[in-house]
């Protein structure tokens, strides 16, 4: 019987964005239904179905976990629908969680170039079965195509997903296994006509004339196995096959970033077998290490071309900075009775438990130490957080402090300026008051002197006239001796009427004397005095109405002296 | 102090002319009476400004000479006037 190897690689990033599973096929016969095994944990299981034998290699869920794909039927024209799922994730109800919309899953058949040749997302069916969501895409096989390609995508519509992972499936630990056990390829190898089973990828001999080669697809990330610089490599060990020395074995990347396989072939990756290896060894490793030189692959998956005669080796992908990641058999169908299949399921099952047993506890620990740097974060936060508050109140305080002082210091100074300006500006108003004052005063003395001098010069001075005629009175009055009465006469009736606003009414009672004896002297009684002191209100309204009289008096003169001199 | 000038020479002109002239004073007995008689004038008015305010009367004094005397005043003023030519009054 000839049966030509499957095998597929899925890739389950860490990131919601996209999912990955690749189906290699040859392509050269029709009658071969490719059934991914959905390498999720415990629930390996390869299924296969050869048409054209009829055998049915459908093992179904080879674990007691949820199964991981799921055969659909078998077609009159050879092909078979098949559905894969995940299983149910701890302590979660489903795995997806469709609450987000946009997001997508599309499914695409692909060349060995990673050329997308027929997209078949419209093929994808959702059958909800209990706690789980199937997904499902039928195709037919046909001679150009050589596998299919998954790719859950949130930037697609129309897909069935309608929403992206939940979130806490990616974190957990256990799904974080799945992603660990992930490199190495589940595969079988017939080539004797009995069914053997091997994990890796075994691209057999002549089963493959067309091509001469096969390939497989190792998705990981670079980040996952320990991010730039870190070493891969591609061990293949197989015991029971010897590895020939002529072949050529080639390594090259090959990338999925949106949906698009893009490859990448270097000499840097070729390495020729050491001559030394026989066919005759017992056991034979041999190693494909290499270091990814560029980061930008981050979705980095590796394709494996092997031009072998030789079959039934064992592949192991080992990260230089993680351990050696075991090989995982593929749980056996009905025909996993291979010569030395047995032995390596038993080593791959204790190397996958002792991996579990590792991450559980790289899980433990990472948990506790998470725990603890956010512990120690969030102190060390709440400490910064508590001393820049008081390092803002403290300085806050101390800038007002100083504002304050500045102020104060500022208020001081101004009023001592203010005041000594006052008192500057009050000594030269003083200065400039008495220069002014002594200017003016200069200047009305001598324009005194000047005017006194010039009246002097023609007018005589004020007691020129009376000392002058007193003079001349005094003269005449010496001179003319009695002769002068009648001038002093009209001059002492003239001071009379001129000292009339100041006469007092003064009775003088004569001296009396009797034959020489004075019986009294003269009494003068000034009565002016007397009444101007006790009744001077009596003067005030005498004069009053006395001088209303007068007024009118006068104003009837004026008018008898008018109508006289008019004729009237 | 050209006025005092002139009048001093005036003065002086009047003592030199009368100079010589030397008549006898008036007797003390008639002073005396003369100066008892302007006491008595003196104190009389004193008895009228009790009554009467003087300095209006001096005030109003002057005003009743002259419209009392209006015509004389009258031709006195337009005799003065009639002296000043540019005036031009007939």
């Amino acid at each position: 019987m000839m049966f030509h190897s499957v095998c597929f690689a899925a890739s389950l990033p860490v990131k919601p964005s996209s999912y990955t599973g690749f189906i290699p096929d040859e392509g050269s016969f029709a009658n071969r239904v490719l059934i991914y095994n959905f390498a999720v944990h415990d629930s390996g299981t390869v299924t296969e179905y050869d048409n054209s034998t009829g055998k049915n290699y459908w093992t179904d869920a080879g674990s007691s976990a949820a199964t991981g794909c799921y055969r659909g039927l078998s077609r009159s024209d050879g092909c078979t629908d098949y559905y894969f799922f995940f299983p149910t994730v701890t302590s979660q109800v489903y795995n997806f969680v469709m609450t987000v919309p946009g997001g997508g899953c599309s499914v695409y058949l692909v060349n060995k170039n990673g050329v997308i040749i027929k997209d078949l997302t419209d093929n994808i069916l959702d059958v909800e079965l209990g706690d789980y969501h199937t997904y499902g895409v039928s195709f037919y096989a046909a001679n150009n195509w050589y596998g299919v390609c998954f790719a859950v995508s949130h930037s697609s519509s129309t897909a069935p997903f309608y929403g992206e992972f939940m979130e806490g499936y990616y974190k957990s630990s256990y799904f974080d296994s799945i992603i660990d056990n992930l490199p190495y390829m589940p595969g079988f190898y017939d080539g004797t006509g009995t069914a053997v089973r091997y994990m890796g990828y075994d691209v057999a001999n002549v089963t493959i004339p067309s091509m001469g080669l096969g390939y497989a697809v190792f998705p990981t990330f670079v980040g996952d196995l320990g991010g730039s610089g870190a070493t891969f490599t591609f061990k293949f060990h197989n015991p029971s096959v010897s590895v020939k020395s002529d072949k050529l074995y080639t390594l090259n990347y090959s990338s999925i970033l949106d949906s698009l396989i893009i490859s990448i072939d270097g000499n840097d990756y070729v390495h020729a077998l050491d001559s030394g290896y026989s066919a005759s060894e017992a056991t034979h490793n041999f190693d494909l290490s290499f270091t990814p030189t560029s980061t930008s692959l981050a979705d980095l998956n590796f394709t494996l071309k092997i031009s072998l005669k030789h079959s039934g080796f064992v592949l192991e992908f080992v990260s230089s900075s993680s351990t050696d990641i075991g090989v995982t058999p593929t749980p056996g169908g009905d025909d996993d009775s291979g010569s030395s299949g047995g032995n390596y399921s038993s080593a791959l099952s204790n190397i996958s438990s002792q991996l579990d047993d590792l991450l559980s506890g790289m899980g433990t620990n990472t948990t506790t130490i998470v725990n603890n740097i956010t512990n120690a974060t969030t102190t060390i936060t709440n400490t910064i957080t508590n001393t820049v508050t008081q390092m803002t109140t403290n300085i806050t305080n101390a800038l007002s402090d100083v504002k304050q002082g500045i102020s104060d210091t500022i208020d001081s100074a101004k009023e001592s300026i203010n005041t000594t300006l006052n008192g500057v500006k009050d000594d030269i108003n003083g200065k400039l008051d008495q220069v002014q004052n002594s200017v003016n005063d200069a200047v009305e003395k001598q324009t005194n002197s000047l005017l006194d001098g010039l009246k002097n010069f023609f007018i005589p001075s004020d007691d020129f006239f009376k000392s002058y005629f007193d003079d001349l009175s005094d003269f005449f009055a010496d001179r003319f001796g009695f002769l002068s009465l009648p001038f002093e006469l009209v001059g002492r009736v003239v001071d009379v009427f001129s000292d009339a606003s100041s006469a007092d009414f003064v009775v003088t009672l004569p001296a009396l004397t009797i034959m020489g004896e004075s019986i009294w002297s003269d009494q003068s009684f000034n009565l002016t005095d007397l009444i101007e002191s006790d009744f001077g209100f009596l003067i005030v309204a005498s004069h009053t109405v006395t001088n209303i009289i007068l007024l009118f008096w006068f104003i009837n003169l004026c008018t008898d002296k008018w109508n006289e001199v008019m004729n009237l | 102090m050209i006025l005092e000038s002139v009048f001093n020479l005036f003065s002086s002109a009047v003592k030199l002319i009368f100079g010589w002239i030397d008549i006898p004073d008036l007797p003390a007995s008639v002073d005396s009476v003369i100066d008892s008689l302007f006491e008595y004038v003196s104190s009389g008015i004193g008895f009228l400004a009790i009554f009467l305010d003087m300095d209006f009367v001096l005030l109003l004094l002057p005003f009743v000479l002259v419209v009392s005397n209006f015509e004389k005043v009258y031709k006195l003023t337009m005799y003065v006037l009639r002296k000043i030519p540019f005036l031009g009054i007939d």
